[in-house]
Order: structure tokens, then sequence, then C-alpha cells
């Protein structure tokens, strides 16, 4: 058996593996990232490099999930209490949850937000974000997911998020070329959905209009595309070119970049363009994120 | 443990992990996060009042909007001791 089939047989294994829990799911909950993008966004599944399934759930839900999740043979390991509290405290998501099954290891993500971690920003109520889920099928399973402006919206504040924590940034390369094509790609293969008026209308109610301006300024600049910059220029505030200049997810810990956007995207060791701004408490939680999320 | 009592140990708690802090009865529903609580110091008294009172928190509560001020402290703890006097 060749890694290819190999690699093939997990990720079916992992979509029934999650039919079957979210069977057992009394609350609203989407596939997110994953598969789910690759079909949206690209109109077919297996366009984005993914080993593992990402659930959103309503926070109020993640001890009810966690029942169903270990009640069907996923569990996750922390080390100690200190780094569960920090895990699901600081991120977007509880500790990935793992099954070891008979042909390898498969993984959920328990994702119970957009942001997390030091966003101080307006944050969604994701059993109101949660209520409009659709139905897809991927690999024969049928699974829920959210339609495709949500999808968009809840792709761009994890970008966001991505482009904009210390922590992240400092530990792990979390700005890459696929964020911003997957972006683009969902916007361009679902414009009626995603239609301009209908999206800035709901990323003004819920606040998160700089947000949006921030990622798909980015994404403008490696995609020339006249119905994209459409999308810019609605989307640009004053609040929104200000973020465009710094990084960090509140006021508090907010530093302004020394080098341009396309040296960070090709950038291999981020911590080196960012260290010299670093205080001390930024380290010590940098430290912390790379103990509990890699290990390290 | 009576209700007082669990007041005066979350508050002791916060005291121990926040410098200077002072919460006064009226501003026990304030985000901490106004008082010089930060997400390293959140961590550290969700942890501490783990193990002092011997109780585990829900994963459900491990986070800053359930858990950002005085008053919502107090409740999970409550409510975290009585789940463990029901077992």
């Amino acid at each position: 058996m060749d890694t290819i089939n190999m690699d093939y047989l997990k990720i079916v294994l992992s979509y029934k593996e999650c039919a079957e829990i979210t069977q057992h799911f009394d609350f609203p909950y989407a596939a997110i990232k994953g598969e789910a993008l690759s079909l949206m966004a690209y109109g077919e599944v297996g366009k984005r490099n993914s080993s593992d399934i990402d659930l959103l759930i309503p926070p109020k839900y993640i001890g009810v999930a966690k029942k169903i999740l270990n009640a069907n043979g996923f569990y996750y390991i922390v080390k100690n209490s200190y780094d569960k509290v920090l895990a699901i405290s600081m991120s977007h998501q509880s500790p990935t949850y793992v099954k070891k099954t008979k042909i390898s290891y498969i993984y959920i993500d328990l994702n119970h937000n957009s942001c997390g971690g030091e966003y101080t920003g307006k944050q969604i109520d994701m059993s109101d974000f949660l209520s409009n889920t659709i139905d897809i099928e991927i690999y024969g399973c049928k699974i829920k997911t959210l339609p495709p402006i949500k999808m968009l919206i809840q792709l761009i504040l994890h970008h966001y998020k991505d482009m904009n924590s210390i922590s992240l940034l400092a530990t792990r390369k979390s700005i890459k070329q696929s964020m911003f094509d997957d972006v683009y790609y969902l916007i361009k293969n679902n414009l009626k959905d995603i239609s301009l008026d209908r999206f800035y209308h709901y990323s003004k109610a819920h606040g998160i209009v700089p947000y949006i301006y921030y990622v798909l300024y980015h994404v403008g600049i490696l995609f020339q595309d006249e119905q994209l910059n459409e999308y810019i220029s609605a989307f640009r505030t004053t609040d929104g070119e200000r973020l465009l200049k710094c990084y960090g997810l509140n006021d508090g810990e907010r530093r302004e970049w020394k080098c341009d956007f396309i040296t960070r995207l090709r950038a291999e060791n981020f911590y080196d363009l960012i260290k010299d701004d670093l205080t001390e408490k930024n380290i010590e939680k940098i430290k912390m994120n790379r103990r509990v999320f890699l290990g390290g | 443990m009576g209700s007082n009592e669990i007041r005066e140990k979350v508050l002791d708690t916060i005291k121990a992990n926040i410098e200077e802090i002072e919460i006064s009865a009226e501003q026990s529903d304030e985000d901490l996060l106004q008082h010089g609580m930060d997400s390293i110091t959140f961590i550290q008294i969700v942890v501490a009042l783990e193990n002092t009172l011997e109780i585990e928190i829900p994963d459900e509560k491990l986070l800053l909007e359930e858990m950002g001020t005085l008053n919502k402290m107090i409740n999970v703890v409550t409510a975290a001791l009585n789940a463990k006097e029901t077992i």
C-alpha cells in the first residue's frame, strides 16, 4: 500500500468517524477548514492539505462534545491542568482529540471561537453563527458546514489571528500563501452567495469590518483582480488601515512591522523578524505556547 | 463551604496572583482584565483554584468569557464544589 492511498484511507476514515460522532450532537456544529473548505473554495475535495477535521461549536457545548468524543474513543492528552487551561483559554480550540484506529491515528479539533487568544475585538455569538448550517457530503459522509459567507468570515478571522498573534508568529510559519489562496477562491467561486452587499452588511453588523479589510488587503497584494478590489475598497476604514502597519491582537501588544508583507510571507524564521520587539511577558507566553502546542 | 468562604478563597487566589489588586463589592462584576489580569495570570488563578479547592473546572468554563469577573469565578467555583459533593 503506497503512501498516497494510506493518506486517502486516513482522511476517509476521519470523515466516517466524524459523521458518526456528529450524529450524537444535539447542538449546532459545522465542519470548517479541511475538505469542507476545499469543496466550497475549489469545487472538489483534496485540493487542500489537511489531515485532521475541524469542528466549530458554540463554547457552551465544549463539555457535552467532550463527553461524546470520549464515548467514541477520542481523547486529548495534556501534561497537567496548567496546560489544559492554557490550551483552552488562550486558543480558539480545545486540545486536539485523538483516536487510535487499526489504520492510523485520527484527529479532531474542536473549535469554539474564530479568534481567541489575546484578541479583544468583538466576538461573534457562535450559536447565532451556527444557526443556518448546510448539509454537504464528503467521501460519502453527510456532515454540516457553514454557508459560504460564514465560511469566509470564519476563515478570515482565523487568518487575522494567525497573522497577528505574537505567540503564533514566533512559534510557527503562520503566514502562508495557501491562506490567501483559500480566501481568494472562496470568494471567486461563490460570488452569488458572497455578494459584496451581503458580506459587508453582515461584517458591519458584527463589528469586524477592519479585520476583514486587513485580510482582504493582503489577498489583494497577491491577486490582482478587479472584483476583489471592489471588496477591498468597500471594506477600507481608518481602523483597518491602522491595522495594516502592525501586528498583535490588541492595542496593548500591538507593534509596528519593520518589514513588508512579501518579506513576511517568504520568511522561514518569523521569530527573527519580531524578536527585537518582544517584552519579557511576550517571551513567557511564547515559551508556554511552544511547550503546550508544539511539545517543545 | 459557605458562600462567604468561597468568595474569600477566590478573592485571596486572585490577590495572590495579581499584584496590588483591590476589588470592592461594587466591582465584583467588573472585567478583571481591567484590574491587571492577563491571560497568564488567568491561567495561574484557575489552576490555583483547582489545586487549593481540589476541584475540576469543566472545559467549557475555562474561558475568559466564563470566568472574567470575580462573581463569574465565584459562580464557576461554587458549581464545581457542588459537583464534587454529589460525586
